[in-house]
């Protein structure tokens, strides 16, 4: 008979992690299975989540486990208001410093799990790499293909004139 | 494998969401990345729209027509600011608002009221009719021209929750002006009305307007009202404002700014209903020569309109510093006696009054100012809070006389 505290997440390419439910809870995906499942020493398959980004989302979620009563608190309204007071601590940019495709996965791991702390982070990290940049040196960045054609992008900038952001 | 392009469009917007609209010219670049990019940015980009004359010919038709070609950023416009215009008027505003779709806020500013002009586009078939409903609507530094009808006109375009003047300069002497008060026709639908807030301006709240507002407002569809002065005459228009279109007031609040107002109040002058004058006394008018501002805050149950069921009250130390005389006091005292359905009897405000006076004043007094309910502070032993009691009784004589009819405090 297992621990009725810890659970096993698989990931997509079958690894198999043992955690505390505590830690789990901070994704309301997964808390909402584990109370549909009730008492079970049954493993909870994560089909889009490979071990590699399942393992950082562990690992951020063992390191915010005392903030996941945030969580249960009172919720800010509106993604603005969350997003602004949202904090990226120095432990969370040191997480966020990995190479470029394993940040997005992770990102996009944590809105499929629903972990919203690990969102708000990871599109905090990423706004602040663009902060500043020309749409050249974004694209240069994040190897985004540009398909306005010249014509067009000279037609956007005009437009853009009437954008209140002066 | 993952990149920034693998994003759903939530997650991109949720990154937007750290850009801020102003003087951050990000959203602009991130704009130009990508087709999708452009269509993440768009909402953000252009929640509000602002032309000027770096857009080109910012005429009304001019504006038109972009928002004809670019229906994709029309949708996203929520707030639609006018800004530097020399003229605006109701054909303006129907052809510009029926053709926004999500807009909520209208600003106008450093404009004219007037007459419609020759040249404006109309709008299209297909496009939205009044009344526009929006959450705000605010004027500033802004002038009236000619007769109310062209305002009228205006207001009569929308439904408007919170409508904020700061500053609007109109022709009230005007006899043009008045006349086409009285034809007018019962149109404007405001909840939530905000007169005059500019320090530093010499004419804060146009008394024209207040006229305009009482003859054209639908019956019992304002809900609050927020009112600064610093003149007996824009305090009694507003008070007969309340009286005709307030049935349903449920929060009032004044703001009395400047000497000249506190000067007046102690000092009979011809525009003061005669029971709102009382004696000027010597020390309390050398301290209300210091003073900056005073408010009032009124609550109204909506069951019993005209009982105010709490009111507070904030005014400065300086307000409060020499107004203790006993000679003020019951000179001030009699003036509230009136209406005698108070909830305290006079006596036991005497008595309160009397045991506050001998007690010492906090701290905290001299740096603070008191916005809690009067009643709570009388309770506690604050002295005399009986000062912040009579300036609501001040107005709410002036209003006795303005209203005809008499009201409990």
């Amino acid at each position: 008979m297992g621990d009725s505290n810890r659970l096993t997440l698989v990931a997509s390419d079958g690894g198999k992690f043992v955690v505390d439910k505590e830690v789990v809870q901070m994704s309301v995906l997964l808390k909402n299975m584990i109370e549909d499942l009730g008492e079970t020493d049954e493993s909870i398959p994560i089909p889009n989540v490979t071990s590699p980004v399942l393992t950082k989302v562990i690992e951020f979620c063992e390191n915010h486990r005392t903030d996941a009563a945030r969580t249960d608190g009172p919720n800010v309204d509106g993604d603005d208001a969350r997003m602004r007071t949202a904090v990226v601590s120095d432990w969370d940019r040191q997480f966020f410093d990995v190479d470029q495709d394993l940040m997005f996965e992770i990102i996009v791991a944590a809105n499929y799990l629903d972990i919203k702390s690990l969102v708000d982070v990871g599109c905090k990290v990423v706004a602040d790499m663009i902060k500043g940049k020309s749409p050249q040196e974004i694209r240069d960045l994040f190897d985004i293909v540009n398909d306005f054609s010249p014509e067009e992008e000279a037609a956007l900038r005009k437009e853009n004139e009437w954008a209140n952001d002066r | 494998m993952a990149t920034i392009q693998d994003l759903p469009l939530e997650l991109i917007q949720l990154i937007l969401v750290n850009f801020r609209r102003k003087r951050d010219y990000t959203l602009r670049a991130c704009s130009l990345l990508s087709k999708s990019w452009r269509a993440a940015t768009l909402p953000r980009l252009f929640a509000t729209l602002r032309p000027t004359r770096k857009c080109g010919e910012s005429s009304p038709a001019h504006i038109a027509t972009f928002l004809d070609s670019h229906l994709d950023i029309s949708a996203c416009v929520k707030h639609l600011w006018l800004r530097d215009w020399y003229r605006v008027d109701a054909d303006i505003l129907r052809s510009l608002l029926s053709r926004l779709p999500a807009v909520e806020r209208l600003s106008l500013e450093l404009t004219i009221f007037g007459p419609p002009l020759p040249g404006h586009r109309p709008p299209a078939d297909g496009h939205l009719a009044p009344p526009y409903r929006l959450r705000v609507m605010i004027v500033n530094f802004s002038e009236l021209h000619g007769d109310a009808s062209h305002l009228i006109d205006i207001l009569a375009l929308c439904e408007v929750e919170t409508f904020k003047v700061m500053f609007l300069r109109d022709a009230m002497d005007n006899p043009r002006f008045l006349a086409k008060l009285a034809s007018s026709p019962l149109c404007v639908r405001i909840q939530d009305l905000i007169l005059g807030a500019q320090k530093r301006v010499a004419e804060r709240c146009p008394t024209g307007l207040l006229r305009l507002l009482r003859a054209s407002m639908v019956l019992g569809y304002l809900r609050s009202m927020e009112f600064t002065c610093d003149s007996w005459d824009t305090l009694s228009p507003a008070g007969a404002l309340l009286r005709d279109v307030g049935q349903n007031i449920t929060t009032f609040k004044l703001k009395l700014l400047g000497r000249a107002m506190f000067e007046k109040m102690l000092r009979p002058t011809a525009g003061v209903p005669s029971s709102c004058q009382h004696a000027p006394d010597s020390r309390c008018s050398s301290s209300m020569r210091h003073t900056g501002t005073c408010s009032l805050r009124c609550t109204i149950s909506p069951s019993s309109p005209h009982t105010p069921t709490s009111c507070s009250a904030s005014l400065p130390l300086s307000a409060l510093s020499g107004c203790g005389s006993p000679g003020t006091s019951s000179q001030l005292y009699r003036m509230r006696r009136a209406p005698q359905t108070s909830r305290r009897s006079n006596a036991q405000f005497q008595k309160t009054r009397g045991a506050a006076s001998r007690s010492s004043r906090p701290s905290c007094w001299n740096s603070t100012w008191y916005t809690q309910p009067s009643a709570l502070l009388l309770r506690r032993g604050l002295c005399r809070v009986y000062t912040i009691w009579d300036y609501f009784a001040l107005f709410l004589r002036c209003h006795e006389q303005l209203c005809g009819r008499s009201m409990s405090i």
